[in-house]
């Protein structure tokens, strides 16, 4: 059972016996079956008037909802431009973790490459470079290694889409009233943009989110909606425009498509 | 499981195989729902089509990666739609608030898909205004989306619990806002 409180503005229906009334009657079922799975009896007058009214309220966003239909020209057109499209072949890798001081590295760049020819079905041509790499990185002092602040899933790597390049990686610092919401932070960023979010140097009350997007107002838009799901406080923030334009060098291997699946 | 889940998994997973037929099969039976969702956010039959197209496009370069646990692929496809809708939104107007935008169009294009009752989009649109966003957003997946409360869950994130209580807050707080314009009437 739901655990789910009376209103308290002393209505007479509470939230739970609202629902199972709009749950039967989005089922089809009479307003008087309705009424009763709702835990009423007819000699609840008041209540019966008060569901009527919901009922009314339902009636319209039915007949609202009906009267929305997708253009039949249009439903043909999109199934035959997704019957023509060509779906990559997916690759499964693991997941790939690489070190704040990588992502300012110029090897990423080349390390991202490296995993694109690794992810194709020419791997037995790519893995010979991946040694290579791996030893010359290591040499380096490049290497990848474990770090939870930043993870790029190989799999996005395979099926990337991006065709703006050129694409500017920006940086904001949030502060937070806790450490304990940077989770938080990190879970709503990723739901609220379909660009690539990494969360970087989260640690004590401070973390420097970094977003890797096209517009501005993308960051402006990730923050505004942290503020309204009540998960930090931005009134102690700075100027928003102030954006941290990071090497370009980097930003391609931060720039692929949301990954959906996460779901 | 009953038969119409294990078709419809079936259908799905053939679909993930790389079965176009099975694909369009689940096209067809969720791109009506997709759609309304998207045109009562847009309240604009071009800008819906454009994200609607968007939507089944990469859900469908996705789909093999996709992990489905129910017999439906609708909290994907609203998971999908909701990231486009919220980016959509942003590049019409970047300084707007998503409720005032969507004010907007609904004032320049709310009747161009309801001719046959204008009024009563008006009035649902007035009853709605008085929303919180995540309320709107609950209301709009489950009636126009016919999400259920654990599929909209899912695609908002929240739990089942919660999204519930958005649900019933909201239909109270519509059914007053429709009596205090007079409009509580209720149907035969």
């Amino acid at each position: 059972m739901h655990n789910m409180k009376p209103t308290k503005n002393n209505n007479l229906i509470s939230d739970e016996q609202l629902l199972r009334f709009s749950d039967a009657a989005l089922l089809g079922a009479s307003f008087d079956k309705a009424f009763a799975d709702a835990g009423f009896f007819l000699s609840n007058k008041k209540e019966y008037a008060e569901l009527q009214a919901y009922a009314a309220l339902e009636g319209k966003l039915k007949s609202m909802k009906t009267s929305i239909s997708p253009d039949a020209v249009f439903v043909e057109k999109l199934l035959a431009k997704l019957d023509a499209n060509v779906v990559l072949p997916v690759v499964p890798l693991t997941s790939v973790t690489m070190p704040d001081q990588a992502l300012k590295s110029p090897y990423v760049g080349a390390f991202d490459r490296m995993m694109q020819l690794a992810a194709r079905p020419s791997w037995k041509v790519a893995a010979p470079i991946m040694v290579m790499f791996l030893a010359l990185s290591t040499i380096l002092g490049v290497s990848a290694r474990r770090d939870s602040s930043v993870v790029l899933s190989s799999e996005m790597l395979v099926t990337s889409n991006n065709t703006e390049p050129n694409l500017a990686m920006r940086s904001k610092t949030l502060v937070t009233n806790s450490a304990d919401a940077i989770p938080s932070i990190s879970t709503i960023m990723n739901d609220a943009t379909q660009s690539r979010m990494v969360l970087t140097q989260a640690g004590g009350e401070k973390a420097n989110v970094t977003v890797a997007d096209s517009t501005p107002e993308t960051l402006d838009g990730v923050f505004a909606l942290l503020e309204q799901e009540s998960v930090v406080d931005l009134s102690s923030m700075g100027d928003t425009d102030a954006y941290t334009v990071l090497d370009a060098s980097v930003t391609n291997s931060l720039t692929q498509p949301y990954d959906e699946t996460t779901i | 499981m009953d038969d119409s889940e294990d078709s419809l998994n079936d259908i799905i997973l053939r679909a993930k195989s790389g079965d176009r037929s099975a694909f369009d099969i689940l096209y067809r039976l969720y791109v009506t729902p997709v759609y309304r969702y998207v045109w009562i956010r847009l309240r604009n039959k071009e800008d819906a089509e454009d994200v609607v197209a968007d939507t089944f496009l990469k859900a469908y370069q996705a789909l093999s990666r996709y992990e489905h646990e129910k017999a439906t692929m609708l909290p994907y496809l609203f998971t999908i739609a909701r990231n486009l809708l919220i980016n959509h939104t942003k590049k019409k107007r970047p300084e707007g608030h998503l409720p005032e935008e969507m004010d907007r169009h609904a004032a320049s294009d709310v009747t161009s898909q309801m001719a046959t009752d204008r009024e009563l989009s008006k009035e649902l649109k007035n009853a709605m205004d008085v929303l919180t966003e995540t309320e709107r957003e609950v209301i709009e997946l489950r009636f126009f989306g016919e999400q259920t409360y654990a599929e909209i869950a899912v695609t908002l994130d929240k739990r089942e619990d919660a999204v519930r209580q958005h649900v019933a807050r909201a239909m109270k707080k519509m059914k007053a806002k429709m009596e205090e314009g007079g409009s509580g009437r209720t149907h035969a």
